[in-house]
């Protein structure tokens, strides 16, 4: 659609036009002719708004074409459907690639705009590069062409995988954008303050931009462990999936930086690591996107199965090398101020750099194993063609995740109790520092003591219990103390007291969770984690799909039903999409402590005696005979889509010979005639009872053979008892809520300090 | 020597201790990518990306097993048990990673692999990315 075409053009455009503008305004800044807003900067402002008004007008625009359902329109027919409900279809923006890059591009906008308002001094400069991101950004939309009219226009599209048609598709996505989108932040500024020749100045506003991008991207990823936990039922919240690792190392990377800056601020020294690591969680994210987007890094798809991977691969390299070669001229050019690393052992800044430094490996060590296929792609095109792909599992993160959650926990249980309690004298302060280590070994023993009691035995989750709450006891009386005297700065505390609530979920629901495979009888019970389970009821839901309804049941200290009543009704439900398969939904049953987790696996439809389905190409075995249904032959003529003749070949072995069986039906304009046929000599007689177009199955009705007795339908279903869930989702919303109270408090402090400076000079002006 | 050398020594050792660790942990969780023929020679675990014949899943509940027939990317086909719950989509996957081992001429697959749904947008039947063959072009 051409109007489409135009905006999506003209913002790309717009994004070029405005760095430019801003450059040469920035250019006017550091010439010094005048702090006023010149016309430049007038100008360069106005294009950006515009840009932003074209990006939501070729949004708004998509959106319409969406709801309008003009499956003629490439993006349209790809992600939507004719059968989509409303909501869904709205997600269904993000179904795809360019409308992710337009909402890429739409948030850092935004983000622009916040920079603007709140980093003045540097505005010029750090709008040029956030432009020049967006046009980046833009680029592989206008590639993709999402506007572009398909011949002949189909009538209706591809639909969305069902398995997005959930309410947190709407939310998920655009949250994980913003996230995205505030990783340009630390970038544009770290950049802008390389091309000033300036190490410190940038990191003022850089602070609370970071704290407000650990909090957005933490929150997309929050909440894409929720939707998978609730949903996708990828086994719990968190898989170390290579879609998440993705998108945890750029959030790992901003962690580390937070740190950092907040150690050059308070001493003005590792300078150029600063700056080195507000490059990357730009750097990384967009490495994440590669990673995901491209997909071939899973190896499941050939190398380059689109073209826009190599530019994204361009893209990406290009940033890298004009980021870094800029870093490494100023490295040489100017001098860093040589600072203060860290104060004194156990200061607040040897605390930060402990964060910084932990954060960062951790990051790095999952770079490493989500870039390990790399290796053998990189070799086999050095010429090692026998290097074999690679790939590394789960456990890997899960083994280098222990020492380093140690490493954290420690730290962190110290850090409140040697920075907040300031003793009156030396004397005080030397018998403070002999006996912090010994409190602390005594909650964590204290606490562990109460989880081996509990029935805890792996010394891996004594040790972590032990240390969480530590932390929790040493934090959290920071943050009471905090909240007394100043709320908002209690957000570090807050978000500390949420890592180790965190670890000890993850300890529960992880490391002690159980799990039951039940095979459940229609009408029956079986019995698991002092639940009992009947299976009621597979029922038909309004839209189509299958519910599984089973009673559920505590038992009360017995195994024995007598005592039980019926506490809960879990519905997981099962369905097949025609278009996508097989989807299964879980359910489940939370409590405070733990989460009886349901996922259903198959189900069986009843039986009736003497009958059997079978799929084509499936057999079975009733002894002595082996039965298969080798599928369909079609004959005679034609009619409304529908063959006269419809044969079922079927082989019947009774462990000597094979019987080929072919009943038919004839299809005739007065009904069907249905012909059995049988094995010659025997009893043995099949004929088709019934068809299912859809999975390809036929119930046959077999005479003579003893053994099918039919059955009445089962279900088979995965329990799990996951301990702990609650802490992960309350450790994370209060890390969350942590980092966006420091956020807040930090960007009110920047604009107090830029305030009183104006109040300065203007004084001064006044005075002169 | 000053507080400030000693910790940088020991942040680097710290550093330089973990890092090392973290190589060590590779051992043992690394897992090549290999063909089913390949699978039958190498001990340990392996992944094999290999298209998933749907129409052949089919439970048994006596095993508790999940049994169907793959075929890996240099066409050879080989049946599958898997014991994990097969992960959310991926009946509606034409390609997964699975990860096992081959025993008595089965691929026992602990674990299946698949991309996060959204990815799996505009693949069709056969495993090709419709962008091939866009009409309009």
């Amino acid at each position: 659609m051409l109007i489409g075409r135009l905006l999506l053009w003209s913002s790309l455009a717009l994004a070029l036009a405005a760095s430019i503008a801003f450059f040469r305004s920035e250019r006017e800044v550091q010439r010094q002719w005048s702090s006023e807003p010149s016309r430049q900067l007038t100008f360069a402002r106005r294009l950006f708004l515009l840009m932003g008004l074209c990006i939501a007008l070729t949004m708004i625009y998509l959106w319409y074409l969406i709801l309008t359902q003009r499956y003629e329109v490439a993006y349209v027919h790809e992600y939507t459907d004719r059968s989509l409900p409303l909501l869904y279809r709205f997600a269904a923006f993000w179904g795809g690639q360019a409308g992710t890059w337009l909402l890429w591009a739409f948030f850092t906008t935004l983000w622009g705009l916040f920079l603007t308002r709140f980093a003045k001094p540097y505005e010029t400069a750090a709008l040029t590069i956030l432009s020049g991101l967006n046009f980046l950004f833009l680029l592989p939309a206008v590639l993709e062409d999402p506007f572009r009219v398909l011949h002949p226009p189909p009538r209706d599209g591809m639909g969305l995988n069902p398995l997005l048609h959930n309410p947190w598709m709407a939310i998920h996505p655009p949250n994980m954008f913003i996230g995205y989108a505030s990783m340009s932040l630390p970038f544009a500024l770290a950049l802008a303050g390389l091309w000033r020749k300036d190490w410190t100045g940038w990191t003022r506003y850089a602070l609370p931009a970071c704290n407000l991008a650990v909090a957005a991207l933490g929150l997309g990823i929050f909440l894409g462990g929720v939707w998978s936990y609730e949903v996708l039922g990828w086994g719990g919240y968190w898989a170390w999936d290579p879609v998440e690792n993705a998108s945890f190392v750029p959030w790992l990377a901003c962690v580390a930086l937070l740190h950092f800056l907040i150690v050059h601020r308070s001493g003005k020294g590792a300078a150029r690591l600063t700056t080195f690591m507000g490059l990357l969680p730009l750097l990384t994210v967009y490495y994440a996107t590669f990673v995901t987007r491209s997909g071939f890094i899973q190896s499941v798809h050939a190398f380059g199965t689109s073209p826009i991977v190599w530019w994204l691969l361009g893209i990406m390299t290009f940033l890298t090398v004009v980021s870094m070669g800029i870093f490494a001229l100023r490295v040489r050019q100017v001098p860093a101020p040589e600072g203060q690393v860290i104060d004194r052992i156990g200061g607040y800044s040897f605390f930060a750099t402990m964060g910084a430094i932990i954060a960062g490996i951790f990051g790095l060590v999952v770079l490493i194993g989500l870039s390990l296929p790399w290796i053998s792609i990189i070799g086999k095109a050095i010429g090692f063609k026998d290097m074999p792909e690679v790939g590394v599992d789960r456990a890997f993160y899960d083994r280098v995740s222990f020492p380093i959650a140690i490493v954290m926990a420690v730290s962190l249980a110290f850090m409140p109790l040697l920075t907040l309690v300031v003793p009156k004298n030396e004397e005080d302060r030397i018998s403070w520092l002999k006996s912090v280590p010994w409190l602390i070994l005594n909650i964590g023993l204290a606490s562990a003591l109460v989880g081996f009691w509990m029935g805890v035995r792996q010394p891996v989750s004594l040790i972590l219990i032990g240390l969480s709450a530590a932390v929790i006891a040493t934090n959290g009386y920071a943050l009471i103390k905090r909240l007394k005297t100043s709320p908002w700065a209690s957000g570090a505390y807050l978000a500390h007291t949420g890592l180790a609530l965190f670890i000890l979920g993850v300890v529960g629901s992880e490391l002690h969770d159980e799990t039951a495979r039940l095979v459940i009888p229609s009408g029956q019970h079986r019995s698991a984690f002092g639940y009992l389970l009947t299976y009621a009821d597979l029922r038909p839901t309004e839209d189509g799909k299958l519910q599984v309804v089973l009673e559920g049941a505590k038992l009360n200290g017995t195994n024995s039903h007598d005592g039980a009543h019926s506490t809960f009704t879990a519905t997981p439900v099962m369905f097949f999409a025609p278009r996508f398969g097989m989807v299964r939904r879980p359910h489940i049953e939370r409590s405070l402590l733990y989460d009886i987790y349901i996922e259903p696996l198959e189900f069986a439809l009843p039986e009736e005696a003497g009958t059997l389905t079978l799929a084509r190409g499936e057999s079975a075995t009733v002894k002595p005979y082996t039965i298969t249904f080798n599928g369909f032959r079609l004959s005679g003529k034609v009619t409304m889509g529908m063959p006269e003749k419809i044969t079922a070949l079927v082989e019947i072995k009774d462990g000597k010979k094979t019987h080929l069986l072919k009943p038919y039906w004839h299809l005739k304009e007065d009904g069907i005639d249905k012909k059995s046929d049988h094995i010659p000599g025997t009893n043995i007689k099949v004929s088709i009872e019934g068809m299912n177009a859809e999975e390809r199955s036929v119930k046959f009705r077999i005479e003579g053979i003893d053994g099918l007795t039919g059955h009445s339908g089962y279900v088979v279903i995965n329990v799990l008892k996951k301990p702990g869930v609650n802490l992960v989702w309350l450790g994370s919303i209060c890390v969350l809520l942590g980092a966006l109270f420091t956020g807040v408090r930090r960007i009110r402090e920047v604009a107090k300090a830029v305030g009183e400076r104006k109040g300065k000079k203007k004084g001064t002006s006044v005075t002169a | 020597m000053n507080a400030n050398l000693i910790f940088k020594i020991s942040v680097a050792g710290l550093a330089m201790g973990m890092i090392l660790y973290g190589i060590y942990s590779l051992v043992g969780t690394v897992q090549p990518y290999v063909t089913f023929p390949e699978a039958t020679v190498r001990r340990g675990t392996v992944r094999v990306a290999a298209f998933i014949d749907h129409k052949s899943r089919r439970y048994d509940p006596q095993t508790g097993l999940l049994k169907f027939v793959a075929k890996d990317t240099k066409g050879n086909a080989c049946t599958v048990t898997l014991s994990q719950v097969p992960p959310g989509g991926f009946e509606q996957s034409p390609m997964a990673v699975l990860i096992g081992r081959m025993n008595d001429g089965h691929f026992h697959a602990d674990r299946v692999f698949i991309k996060c749904p959204s990815k799996y947008q505009g693949i069709d039947e056969h495993g090709q990315r419709n962008a091939n063959k866009r009409s309009g072009k």
